[in-house]
C-alpha cells in the first residue's frame, strides 16, 4: 500500500504555467521555462535588500520589516503589515494591515486595507491581472 | 417585493433603475443608484451610498462609505470606507480610509489609502466635484468643440526652432565669417572673455 503524497496546484511566476507539486516541496523548476521556483512562505523581518522577492506561497511583510525590494509576487497571499514601495503582484489576496505603509504599483486578485493602512500608487485588480511581468 | 421595501428604508434616496440622472446630486445620508448617473454626488453624513449591480455611473463622488456593485467610471473618495463586490467594474481615482476589493471584481486606478490621503483630497474634493459637473454637463459641446478645434489646433502649431542669437560680428555677415568678421570676431572674444588671445597678442608684438 502506497502512501498517498499531498500535492498542490501553484503557477509559475516566470511563464503562468500552472502545475503540480508535492505540498512539503519548498523549492522546484518550473517543467516549461525550466526557471526556479520557490515555494515557500517567505516573512520579511528586517530590511531586506534582495532585488526581488518572489514565491508561489505566502508572503508577508511584517510590521517593522522595510524592505529595500522593488520587486515583489506571492502566489497565495500578499500580506503587508510593514513599510513597502514597490512594483507588486499577486495571485491571490492582497491584505494591507493597518500598520502597513506601502506605495508603488499593485496588481492582484482582490485586496483588503484595513482602516489605518496608507497606500498610494496604481492599483489593477481582476481575475487576469494578477501576473508577473 | 420586501427585500426592495426594505433597501428604500434603509437608502433615503433611490435612483431607480431605469432613471437616468445627469447633473450634481447632494444627498444628506445614504442612496441607492440602480440607474445611469453622470456627473457628481456628494453624500453628507454617515450614510452609505450603494451603487447596485445594473448601476452604471460616470460621475465624482464623495460619502463616508461607498458600496460599488456596478459598473463606476469615475473618481471616488470615500472618508470611511470603499468597497468594490465580486461584481464591481471600476476605473478611475479612488481616495479611501479603507478599501475593500472582492475577488472577481475588476479595478483599475490610481488609489490613495488612509487618512492623510482623505484629509489631503478632502480640501480639494469641492473642486474636482465642481469640474466633474460642468464636464458631465458640458461633456456634448466639449466633444464638438474638441473635434473642430482638433484639426486647427495641429494646423495652427508651429514647428519647434531653437532660437540662436548670434553676435554682431557674425549677424552682420549673414552668420558666415569673412575676414572682416574674422577681425571683428578677435574684437568680440576680447569683450566678452575680457582678455586677447595668445594669437592676436603675438601679433601685436
Amino acid at each position: 500500500m502506497t502512501k498517498q503524497v499531498p500535492m498542490r496546484d501553484v503557477r509559475c511566476y516566470h511563464c503562468q504555467q500552472e502545475l503540480t507539486v508535492p505540498a512539503a516541496a519548498r523549492n522546484t523548476r518550473c517543467p516549461t521555462c525550466y526557471r526556479p521556483l520557490n515555494l515557500d512562505d517567505i516573512e520579511v523581518r528586517g530590511a531586506s535588500a534582495s532585488a526581488m522577492i518572489m514565491t508561489v506561497g505566502r508572503l508577508t511583510i511584517e510590521a517593522k520589516a522595510k524592505p529595500l525590494t522593488k520587486r515583489l509576487h506571492a502566489g497565495e497571499l500578499l500580506e503587508v503589515r510593514g513599510h513597502v514601495d514597490a512594483n507588486a503582484t499577486c495571485d491571490g489576496h492582497v491584505h494591507l494591515a493597518r500598520s502597513a505603509r506601502a506605495s508603488g504599483q499593485l496588481k492582484a486578485r482582490s485586496l483588503t486595507a484595513e482602516k489605518g493602512a496608507t497606500f498610494n500608487g496604481l492599483v489593477e485588480i481582476g481575475p487576469r491581472t494578477a501576473t508577473s511581468d | 417585493m420586501a427585500e426592495q421595501n426594505q433597501t428604500n428604508q434603509t437608502n433615503q434616496t433611490v435612483i431607480g433603475a431605469g432613471a437616468r440622472f445627469k447633473g450634481e446630486l447632494t444627498l444628506s445620508g445614504g442612496a441607492l443608484i440602480q440607474g445611469t448617473v453622470e456627473g457628481s454626488i456628494t453624500a453628507e453624513g454617515p450614510g452609505e451610498l450603494k451603487f447596485a449591480p445594473q448601476s452604471q455611473t460616470r460621475a465624482s463622488v464623495r460619502a463616508a462609505t461607498v458600496l460599488i456593485e456596478g459598473q463606476y467610471d469615475g473618481d471616488v473618495l470615500a472618508t470611511e470606507r470603499l468597497q468594490l463586490t465580486s461584481s464591481a467594474r471600476v476605473t478611475g481615482e479612488v481616495v479611501a480610509a479603507a478599501m475593500v476589493v472582492a475577488e472577481g471584481a475588476t479595478f483599475a486606478g490610481k488609489v490613495a489609502v488612509g487618512p492623510d490621503a482623505v484629509a489631503a483630497s478632502s480640501k480639494s474634493a469641492g473642486n474636482a466635484i465642481n469640474n466633474a459637473t460642468n464636464s458631465a454637463m458640458n461633456t456634448e459641446s466639449h466633444t464638438r468643440a474638441a473635434q473642430t478645434a482638433a484639426p486647427a489646433t495641429l494646423e495652427s502649431k508651429p514647428a519647434s526652432r531653437t532660437s540662436v542669437r548670434l553676435p554682431d560680428w557674425a549677424a552682420a555677415n549673414g552668420g558666415a565669417i569673412s575676414g572682416e568678421a574674422s577681425a571683428n570676431r578677435s574684437d568680440w572674444v576680447a569683450q566678452t572673455t575680457g582678455r586677447t588671445s595668445q594669437k592676436s597678442a603675438s601679433n601685436e608684438v
